[in-house]
């Protein structure tokens, strides 16, 4: 079934709706949610709060792609979710490492001086995505987005481990400087 | 801002980059909670086309010609100032790259018989440059040692860089991807991108046909980067706006009669 359809059986509010979505997206979302939360338990809530979601926000949404839609909305509720437990002082999956190489370059300030629209900053960050080569930009997102381990990154793309974490460094650094000379206060 | 927000705010960039991130990842998913039972249903089915989210299109992008990097890039080919000491640097590197292209032998046509682990090589942009050999991963085992292809190469300065593809692999499929291109009146370019292990590929538009056709030769999305000149006008399919400036048109003085 392809996403369309998919979509129409939520707009004609069939029930069919959710388990076609995920017997197409189901491991997909899995995966991300996996990736942020340690407990198979907590992402496969997330996963059915996802599907709930979906529910409730199509219609009057009409994801163009479906796994881009699902997608988001599942890392939202999963890290929602770490950020829970965090405050609960409960642990957390490949998550707590990725937060803590974005430490780097991301101060911890969080006064009303440092607010930023954020739209802008997606703006800028897409615009700094657009110049990598597609490699390295996949790379940076599997581990951003993703929030994919290192060593399956290195896995994927037939490099070392060492080679995958130089290069996300070399892009955090770059990324920071386009930031920065754009006006924003990391 | 909080390293917490920034992960957040990079969960709204553009589909496009998660996509094509997707594209990359393993489909070994395990099946959840109430969708266990569906799933289990479908385990017959190559899981990589279930996760994608169109299993019978490649993805491509659509040509920007006037970005200020295309700008910057053809006025580097351009700028006349480029010191002859890079130029220099090159020619000594290249002597590296020709020593380890002769140690692989030729085939009947008079064509380099590259080996399997061998998956290209180019000069890094250091100075002095420096030769840079794509090994395959996969073909590892049987490749030879590093230090037996310096050796080769007649040179110890080599840097070495894991590849999928082995060049001929990729030679391969450049071949089939322009013949069938050009028999849907759509080729205008293959490359091989030996630093990127892949092609670059241009097409005319971006027709479910042709993305039918690179879908099925390169599956994982990792061997073909495609790009289309024009958009199809079809939502769905073109990922990016298109925003191209067309070049300037010079008004050439008339023929004196």
């Amino acid at each position: 079934m392809n996403d369309n359809e998919i979509v129409q059986l939520f707009w004609d509010r069939n029930q069919q709706a959710i388990a076609a979505a995920s017997q197409k997206y189901g491991g997909y979302c899995a995966s991300i949610a996996k990736n942020i939360l340690k407990n198979q338990q907590d992402a496969e809530e997330c996963v059915n709060d996802a599907y709930l979601n979906a529910w409730n926000a199509i219609p009057p949404h009409r994801p163009a792609v479906l796994s881009a839609f699902l997608g988001k909305l599942t890392r939202n509720l999963a890290f929602n979710t770490y950020r829970r437990q965090c405050a609960e002082k409960r642990g957390g999956g490949e998550i707590a490492l990725v937060l803590e190489e974005l430490s780097d370059f991301i101060s911890a300030d969080d006064s009303v001086e440092q607010a930023m629209n954020r739209k802008t900053l997606v703006k800028e960050i897409n615009a700094f995505l657009d110049k990598l080569p597609r490699a390295k930009r996949d790379i940076f997102v599997c581990r951003y987005y993703y929030a994919d381990s290192v060593a399956a990154i290195a896995r994927r793309f037939g490099l070392t481990q060492n080679n995958v974490s130089v290069t996300l460094n070399r892009i955090r650094s770059q990324l920071k400087k386009h930031l920065t000379e754009r006006g924003f206060t990391l | 801002m909080k390293k917490e927000d920034f992960f957040e705010t990079f969960g709204d960039i553009d589909p496009r980059h998660v996509q094509s991130a997707h594209a990359r990842r393993p489909a070994r998913w395990k099946a959840w909670g109430a969708a266990a039972a569906c799933f289990a249903l479908l385990a017959a089915y190559p899981l990589y086309r279930v996760m994608r989210p169109n299993p019978s299109l490649h993805s491509y992008r659509i040509a920007d010609y006037a970005t200020e990097k295309n700008r910057q890039e053809i006025g580097q080919w351009n700028d006349p100032s480029t010191p002859t000491e890079t130029v220099q640097d090159q020619v000594a590197a290249e002597t590296p790259y020709n020593n380890l292209m002769a140690t692989f032998g030729t085939n009947e046509d008079g064509s380099i018989r590259y080996p399997d682990w061998f998956g290209g090589a180019y000069l890094a942009e250091t100075s002095p440059a420096q030769l840079t050999v794509l090994v395959v991963e996969t073909n590892r085992s049987h490749a030879p040692s590093q230090a037996e292809i310096q050796k080769m190469a007649d040179s110890a300065d080599i840097s070495f860089v894991a590849a999928t593809y082995a060049y001929t692999e990729l030679e391969a499929l450049q071949e089939k991807v322009v013949a069938k291109m050009q028999q849907l009146g759509v080729f205008v370019s293959c490359h091989m991108n030996v630093i990127e292990n892949c092609l670059d590929l241009t097409i005319i538009t971006a027709s479910e046909e042709a993305l039918a056709v690179l879908a099925e030769l390169d599956p994982a999305e990792t061997a073909i980067n495609v790009t289309a000149m024009e958009a199809t006008g079809n939502a769905d399919y073109d990922l990016l706006p298109i925003t191209t400036e067309l070049p300037a048109v010079i008004d050439l003085p008339e023929k004196k009669q």
